[in-house]
Formats: structure tokens, C-alpha cells, sequence
């Protein structure tokens, strides 16, 4: 049984997708939410679909990276320290080799990499903490090759090699990290394929193509004193695609 | 961005000389408009931009004033 009453949780990304997914399922489960993401209104949103609860919207962009101290004090000045980070911020523009700028690569990883690992730097910082667990969202074109997506796959094997090399780091802080490595999920950010590429996904996701609630049940459960013993992995919600 | 600009764009994402097309072409028998040239206009199009294209546009693009018609 999954229970998070009274943990406070950071999601970053909760404007929509993923991240709105996790944010209303842990109010569900008895947690306080922090949402975070750069559209105020979206978040708005996430929030009046959360169960009732003592929840915070924090807006701001996860490539400030020096906005960071301030957004985690703001996320702990009601006296409450943080139990928990999830990191769903993410972009995956598909870009063919030869249109690819520097600029892209560099954006790809500044959302998904740098974000992350800057925010989980903040995050262990004492005043920000009770220990908890950090969950990043990978994806299995960390461990698949998709043509037009070499940027966005290099961000997410980066990410789980920061996961797995981080958890030696923080568990004397008592602070576990992992990723869930997501298949094809049904959001917006998944929309900008051509109709072609979505035929070959449905073909391959044996189980369908998830939602994200799919995935924010696995976040729920890497959060939750179940996964007590478990750090430094990857797990793997992709509906069978890599299985085959 | 001039029509000019906007071939430039396409004939780089389609990986073909500039010179290889002209706005009363058609694209639909052009084997260099494959999957990965629609792609690689849509990112360039995000990219350098700022515009989303959807992918069903993009799909239903015949000539090459379409596609510049896009940007």
C-alpha cells in the first residue's frame, strides 16, 4: 500500500503531461504538492485537478538554473522540508542530423540534463530536505535507437548515468534516486511525430501506448517507503516495447 | 524571412541543392521529400522560426510553394 500523507513533493514539468499525471496522483495518495513549470495558469490547472490539500505553484523555467535557491526556499517557507523531487521536465524536438544546431543540443540538454542535475544539487542541500527520493523521467530511447532523436536520447543516457552514479552520493544523506524510463506515453509532447512514426510505435508498444498516469504510478511507488531499499536503477514502464 | 530564405531552408532539410527546386514543383514525386526530409522541415521550422508546424500540414504539403507557404 502507497501512502504519502503529509510528504511534501517537488514535480517539476507539472503543467501538463507527466508531470500533471504525478502531481494529481500523489495529492491522491495524501501528499503536498509543489508544483512547478513555467506557465502559471497551466499549473492553475494541474493544481484544481489535485485532491484538496496545502499545495504550492512555484513558476519558472528549469534553464534558470540560478533561480534555483530561490525557488526551494520558496517551496520550504512554510517551515515544511521537501520529501521527495521529480524531475519531468523534458523536450524532445525530433531533429534529422543534418538540421541539427548546436543550439539544439544544447537546449535538449539544458532541459533535460542540467535541470535535472542542478535541481537535484539543490535539493540535498540541508535546509531544503528530510532525506526522500528523487525520480527522474528517462526514456527507453536511452536504450533504443529512434532515428531523428541522437539529442534527445544522448540527454536521457546522460541522465540515467547521473542517476545511477548520484544514488552513491546521496544515500548517506539518506536520499535515494532513480528514473523510470518511459515508452511511448500519450501527451503533447509525444504529438509532434508524423502520423508514420505513431503507426510504428503502436505497433511495438505490445501493452498500447500509456498514459501517463501509467507513468506516474511508478513514480508513486519509487517516492513511497515500498521502494525503501531501491536506488541508482531504472525502471522501465514502456509497455512492452523493449521486451520484443 | 524571403522566399529565397525559405528554399534555402527547405532544400537543406530535404538535403538537395538549392538550385534542384523551383515553387511549381511537386514534392509528392520528389524521392528526396521522404519521412526524414518532412522531419528535418518541420525542426528547422521550429528552430530557426520559433513555429510549430503540425505534422498533418506538413503531410498534406504537394508542392514546394506549399512547404513555403508553411513558414
Amino acid at each position: 500500500m502507497i501512502n504519502l500523507t503529509d510528504k511534501k513533493i517537488m514535480i517539476t514539468g507539472a503543467s501538463s503531461g507527466i508531470g500533471r499525471a504525478t502531481s494529481v496522483m500523489l495529492s491522491g495518495l495524501g501528499a503536498k504538492i509543489v508544483a512547478c513549470g513555467r506557465d502559471e495558469q497551466r499549473l492553475d490547472e494541474t493544481l484544481s485537478q489535485c485532491n484538496a490539500g496545502e499545495h504550492i505553484k512555484i513558476s519558472f523555467d528549469v534553464r534558470d538554473t540560478a533561480s534555483y535557491g530561490d525557488v526551494f526556499r520558496r517551496a520550504t517557507a512554510d517551515g515544511q522540508k521537501l520529501d521527495g523531487l521529480v524531475y519531468c521536465a523534458g523536450i524532445a524536438p525530433p531533429t534529422p542530423l543534418r538540421v541539427m544546431s548546436e543550439e539544439t543540443i544544447r537546449e535538449v540538454l539544458d532541459v533535460n540534463l542540467i535541470g535535472f542535475m542542478m535541481m537535484t544539487a539543490t535539493y540535498v542541500k540541508r535546509p531544503f530536505n528530510n532525506g526522500g527520493s528523487i525520480v527522474a523521467i528517462s526514456s527507453i530511447n536511452a536504450h533504443y535507437p529512434q532515428k531523428c532523436m541522437s539529442a534527445y536520447a544522448a540527454s536521457k543516457t546522460a541522465l540515467e548515468g547521473a542517476a545511477r552514479t548520484l544514488a552513491l552520493e546521496l544515500a548517506e544523506k539518506n536520499i535515494r534516486i532513480n528514473c523510470v524510463a518511459a515508452g511511448p506515453v500519450k501527451t503533447e509532447m509525444a504529438q509532434a511525430v508524423l502520423p508514420t512514426s505513431a503507426d510504428y510505435i503502436h505497433q511495438h508498444a505490445i501493452l498500447g501506448v500509456l498514459m501517463p498516469e501509467d507513468i506516474a504510478n511508478a513514480i508513486a511507488f519509487l517516492l513511497s517507503d515500498a521502494s525503501a531499499r531501491i536506488t541508482g536503477r531504472v525502471m522501465y514502464v514502456d509497455g512492452g516495447y523493449l521486451g520484443q | 524571412m524571403t522566399d529565397a530564405k525559405k528554399l534555402e531552408l527547405l532544400a537543406e532539410a530535404m538535403d538537395v541543392g538549392v538550385d534542384e527546386l523551383h515553387e511549381d514543383d511537386k514534392l509528392t514525386t520528389n524521392e528526396a521529400w521522404d519521412s526524414l526530409s518532412m522531419l528535418a522541415f518541420m525542426a528547422s521550422v521550429s528552430s530557426k522560426c520559433k513555429k510549430k508546424i503540425p505534422p498533418n500540414d506538413v503531410m498534406a504539403v504537394v508542392t514546394v510553394r506549399d512547404a513555403l507557404n508553411l513558414i
